[in-house]
């Protein structure tokens, strides 16, 4: 703690908080900050407060068309930016760290952020996805928390055309069509869909072709 | 469950929840993390919950519709880009979004300001019913109502001088050179009218909190 410092700090803590401060003085209180808990804990509380506030912000409608100038501006239906890939790697990454560990293939891991964070809820039930031939594919896991999801990692995502679908089978031996994926929606690893919350009592997952031939299965427990 | 996304055995039935309708219903922290996941259908879903909120923020801070909208398009570019980052420890994925686009705002007007703010504006939008918030998650709506219309009443509990240099600060996006100026006062009687507003805010959150 020092003390002239955290004076200082309480001084402009409001216009650190509103992105008032210039630099160098903004990078300087701040990293007083970084190393003072009690300055730290003041920025939060005053931040915390300004951001609140934006929640009363009046709504006004933008102009016709905007939301396809946004999804034109994403390239979003063409083919996949560097960006998404990066941000799809990540936000897998990160789901996995939360579950404790997920192995995702190399691949899917490379340039994960280990300081991101995404809310996800924990593992009712996962398994190993096995070919027919016996050997490991990656694994599957079922998510539970406030929006359910099945989240499936592949270790050695193959290049094909060839689309699947995945399948959850409940213990009555019910089937239910989760989703669907091809090479382009797997080549990070890994793929994830919100289901219904009954389905994170399902006890097997299948991995169906086109001509509906189970390509792969999963225990799920 | 719903029985419509059942099929048996054998039968094949694409992708059944992963139309939009589906995501309409996802509560904002699972949308974004479709969004993170490079999910198309959950993208178009994000940007139609928050866009009126977004360039809301947007225009009030720049007054410049063309403008505005650019900062918007931006805001949600950098979801996109950033959504995996998104702690929602810190913030609703609402505030978060707005703060990206405070801050674009901010940035913007520092290089052009197009449109001189008048603060009697902002009072005036600031009335605007509580409880016009998104209808895509009714139970997040509640609690989303409650917290806004109890922000009001702890913004409506300080002194008129307070509360608009509070509101200019955090939703007009001024800095207190500019609250002196638009109110005819000198900057430390402006940071001290900001100081104390924030103060008192937090205090009468406290109270509304303990009711």
């Amino acid at each position: 703690m020092n003390t002239e410092l955290c004076a200082e700090f309480e001084e402009h803590v409001e216009a650190l908080a509103i992105g008032e401060l210039a630099e160098p003085e903004a990078s300087r209180l701040l990293a007083h900050a970084g190393s003072c808990p009690s300055c730290q804990a003041q920025l939060d509380t005053v931040s915390g407060l300004v951001d609140s506030l934006l929640q009363l912000t009046p709504r006004v409608e933008p102009p016709a068309g905007f939301e396809s100038r946004v999804l034109g501006r994403l390239h979003v239906g063409t083919s996949a930016p560097a960006a998404l890939w990066r941000s799809f790697i990540v936000a897998a990454a990160c789901i996995a760290a939360l579950l404790g560990g997920v192995a995702l293939g190399n691949t899917a891991l490379s340039g994960a952020d280990d300081s991101a964070n995404v809310s996800a809820g924990t593992v009712a039930r996962s398994g190993t996805i096995a070919a027919r031939d016996g050997s490991s594919l990656g694994s599957a896991q079922l998510v539970s928390g406030a929006e359910p999801f099945v989240l499936v990692t592949i270790d050695n995502p193959t290049n094909s055309s060839a689309t699947v679908w995945c399948e959850l089978v409940l213990a009555s031996g019910q089937s239910v069509t989760v989703g669907s994926w091809g090479y382009d929606d797997v080549a990070a690893g890994v793929w994830a869909v919100g289901i219904d919350r009954a389905l994170l009592q399902a006890g097997d997952m299948r991995i169906v072709a086109a001509d509906g031939s189970v390509v792969a299965t999963a225990v799920l427990e | 469950m719903d029985c419509d996304n059942l099929s048996e055995p054998g039968e094949r039935t694409t992708t059944v929840l992963r139309t939009p309708d589906r995501h309409a219903r996802l509560s904002d922290d699972a949308l974004l993390t479709a969004v993170a996941l490079g999910d198309t259908d959950a993208i178009a879903v994000f940007i139609r919950r928050f866009q009126s909120r977004v360039y809301g923020l947007a225009i009030t801070i720049t007054g410049d519709r063309a403008l505005s909208e650019d900062i918007a398009q931006l805001t949600f570019e950098r979801a996109w880009l950033h959504g995996a980052t998104y702690d929602s420890r810190r913030a609703g994925v609402g505030t978060w979004l707005l703060t990206i686009c405070r801050n674009l705002a901010i940035d913007a007007i520092r290089v052009r300001r197009p449109v001189p703010l008048d603060p009697w504006t902002i009072g005036e939008m600031l009335a605007h019913d509580p409880n016009d918030l998104p209808v895509s998650d009714p139970a997040e709506n509640v609690i989303q109502s409650d917290h806004v219309a109890r922000l009001r009443r702890a913004l409506a509990s300080l002194p008129v001088e307070q509360r608009r240099a509070v509101v200019l600060a955090t939703i007009g996006g001024r800095t207190t050179t500019e609250i002196g100026q638009l109110e005819g006062v000198g900057v430390p009687t402006a940071k001290t009218r900001l100081r104390t507003g924030l103060l008192r805010l937090r205090a009468a959150l406290s109270t509304e909190v303990e009711r």
